[in-house]
């Protein structure tokens, strides 16, 4: 097929698509009764419009970003780290717990050893599907997602049981952290230093896989195990480190929503990062440099999509309606490029 | 524990729960089977699950029929297994990719449709034949069970006939082990493939349905809780084979009710800590299936959640 006739059936193949997901939308929006172009619009100014949106949109694009970098790296060895979430909530619990019950440390201390606490849980997190994965060859997409689950209720343990707030009347979250405990932001606003290690992780990430041995042993490994295991790499190892280094970027997102955005361990830390991350990796072709303006724009689908809520009294669940229609259409446009490209 | 402690109703009522209680999870993974059987992993089941039980749990609010909550349920779910056929069999998108976006979707979909039904109360699906208020004994644990239960049984009894004694069963087979041999027998690959995704989606539809119509007898956002995944892990764990599917899903439901079962004789285990039984129950099982597995991967669909790359008529 000419290159031509490629780009015009892209662009149309595009235009269906935009327009299908438009449609949809609008049905949506019309069976709860409100208008589509209005909403839709604040959804955009909410989002991107002025400095209040760009400044929250920057603040949801940290644990995006970071939990993209979970799903990317372990899929560098052709892994698929759907465990995002729990990863999140390992790094929250593990940071929780040196804020609220190490009074041993010194102040200055204490956000070094939340950060190493956080990296710790996330990595053994992360190395129960990869270890199972590398060592029996067992499904690591299904025990993320278990232990997801698994996380989960742990935080609601933690926080209905043993680190409950003693003065909370019933409220099921921890003590809120001292100020040593608060990474510092910019201003009065939640933006932390977790966004600029994701933007210097995935630049750093970017340049070692490229032009390290690790990084050509990972694209060995997911292009051809069989070779890897002639030329005698670790594979079962590689697999395991890829996840579990993953996994202590998702756990740092956990971090940085317990210490600034919450300021406290509670459930409902994340509106599904870790499932986001997964999609936001794929959607940038697990390419660490695209993830930037991938994640970038899916967090102002959030922070857009969350503003309304409040001023246009839509449900909760907006948010994943509009996360699921565009990854749906970005499937089937994938699904076109890569069919019109044979 | 006390000494007065009854073992007999303890385990009647575990028993009986556990059927009840794994009966969502037990219609979703037959149908996962299926189509794991014919080489088309499901994750969207997950959300496939929630919109049949707000969809459900909405037509029998709206018209008071279970009949017509039951059908919708399991249209809307086919509906939502449609996509996932589409995107991946057809244009060959990543089947861990699509299924997770349509469990976003479903989530999503779900909880914005059904905020309505959110609590509202209604005449949820009933036992079967009233056993009436005397029957404690063993036999309770069948004759208090609702028609979905039975249904559920008989699903995995008919697919498991049907994919081992028919020529459609090996239809769906040999599209699983070897989609150029089925193909170059004159079997569609995909049309095979697309109709055992709705079979298996309009099953998990029926699935959820179970879980908000006879269940909870109530909607609630999320409220699968992971069981669609749960699901696909039991696929594994029973080795494709649907009856299998059915006594995993009971095994699952069991850890499920031993929590409330438990409280209500007295012991004192933190209910979140027994909330996350049956997860750690899957991963467990998982686990061990696998390990014993290796090297014996004849049950195993070969060419399971390959890259549909072959020009499937």
């Amino acid at each position: 097929m000419g290159m031509r006739l490629i780009a015009v059936r892209s662009t149309a193949v595009a235009l269906v698509g935009g327009g299908a997901l438009f449609l949809v939308v609008a049905v949506l929006l019309r069976s709860v009764d409100r208008e589509v172009l209005p909403t839709l619009a604040a959804l955009f100014r909410n989002g991107f419009g002025d400095r209040l949106g760009l400044t929250e949109t920057l603040v949801r694009m940290t644990p995006l970003l970071l939990c993209a970098m979970a799903a990317a790296l372990p899929a560098k060895a052709g892994l698929f780290n759907i465990g995002g979430e729990g990863q999140l909530y390992a790094g929250a619990m593990a940071a929780s717990g040196v804020a609220l019950y190490a009074p041993f440390v010194p102040g200055v201390l204490v956000l070094p050893a939340m950060t190493l606490a956080a990296g710790l849980a996330g990595a053994a997190w992360g190395a129960i599907p990869g270890w199972l994965r590398g060592r029996w060859g067992v499904n690591e997409v299904l025990i993320g997602l278990m232990l997801n689950y698994v996380a989960i209720f742990l935080v609601q343990h933690l926080v209905h049981g043993p680190w409950k707030d003693p003065g909370a009347l019933g409220w099921p979250y921890t003590a809120r952290f001292a100020p040593d405990a608060v990474l510092p932001t910019v201003g009065t606003t939640n933006l932390h230093p977790g966004l600029l290690v994701g933007v210097a992780g995935c630049v750093l990430l970017w340049a070692l896989l490229r032009s390290t041995a690790w990084g050509f042993s990972l694209r060995i490994i997911e292009r051809s195990p069989r070779t890897a295991r002639y030329l005698k790499l670790p594979l079962a190892g590689h697999l395991m480190a890829s996840l579990a280094a993953g996994a202590v970027f998702a756990a740092l997102a956990g971090f940085g929503e317990a210490s600034v955005v919450q300021g406290r361990l509670r459930p409902g830390l994340s509106p599904g990062y870790g499932y986001a991350g997964f999609l936001i990796a794929w959607l940038a072709g697990n390419h660490f440099l695209w993830m930037l303006p991938v994640a970038f724009l899916v967090a102002g689908l959030y922070s857009g999509a969350d503003a309304l809520q409040i001023t246009a009294g839509l449900p909760s669940a907006t948010v994943d309606v509009f996360m699921g229609l565009v990854f749906i259409t970005a499937l089937w446009l994938r699904a076109s490029r890569v069919r019109a490209g044979e | 524990m006390s000494e007065t402690f009854l073992w007999e109703p303890f385990l009647i009522a575990v028993l009986a729960g556990a059927i009840r209680s794994g009966t969502p999870v037990a219609f979703a993974a037959i149908g996962e089977t299926i189509a794991e059987r014919a080489g088309v992993i499901n994750l969207g089941l997950e959300g496939i699950m929630l919109v049949g039980a707000m969809t459900a749990v909405a037509l029998k609010v709206e018209t008071g029929s279970s009949l017509l909550a039951v059908a919708g349920a399991m249209l809307a779910a086919s509906l939502m297994a449609l996509a996932h056929a589409y995107f991946v069999v057809v244009r060959g998108a990543n089947q861990i990719v699509s299924g997770l976006a349509l469990t976003i979707l479903g989530g999503g979909l779900s909880g914005f449709l059904g905020r309505p039904y959110v609590g509202v109360r209604f005449d949820g699906l009933g036992p079967l034949r009233d056993a009436g208020g005397g029957s404690h004994g063993w036999g309770s644990i069948l004759s208090g069970q609702d028609a979905l239960v039975f249904a559920a049984m008989v699903a995995a009894a008919g697919s498991w006939a049907v994919l081992r004694r028919t020529r459609l069963g090996l239809a769906v087979r040999a599209v699983g082990e070897d989609p150029e041999a089925a193909y170059a027998q004159g079997i569609s690959v995909r049309r095979t493939r697309i109709a055992a995704v709705l079979v298996g989606g309009s099953l998990a539809g029926l699935g959820g349905a179970h879980l908000s119509l006879a269940y909870t007898q109530l909607w609630a956002e999320k409220m699968t809780a992971g069981q669609g995944w749960i699901a696909v892990g039991l696929v594994i764990v029973s080795r494709w084979s649907p009856p299998w599917a059915l006594i995993s899903a009971y095994a699952f439901g069991a850890l499920t009710v031993l929590h409330p079962q438990l409280q209500a004789s007295g012991a004192t285990v933190s209910p979140y800590l027994l909330a996350m039984t049956p997860y750690l129950g899957a991963i467990v099982a998982l686990t061990v299936t696998t390990i014993l597995l290796v090297g014996r991967g004849h049950a195993i669909p070969a060419a399971l959640a390959k890259d549909l790359q072959l020009d499937q008529r």
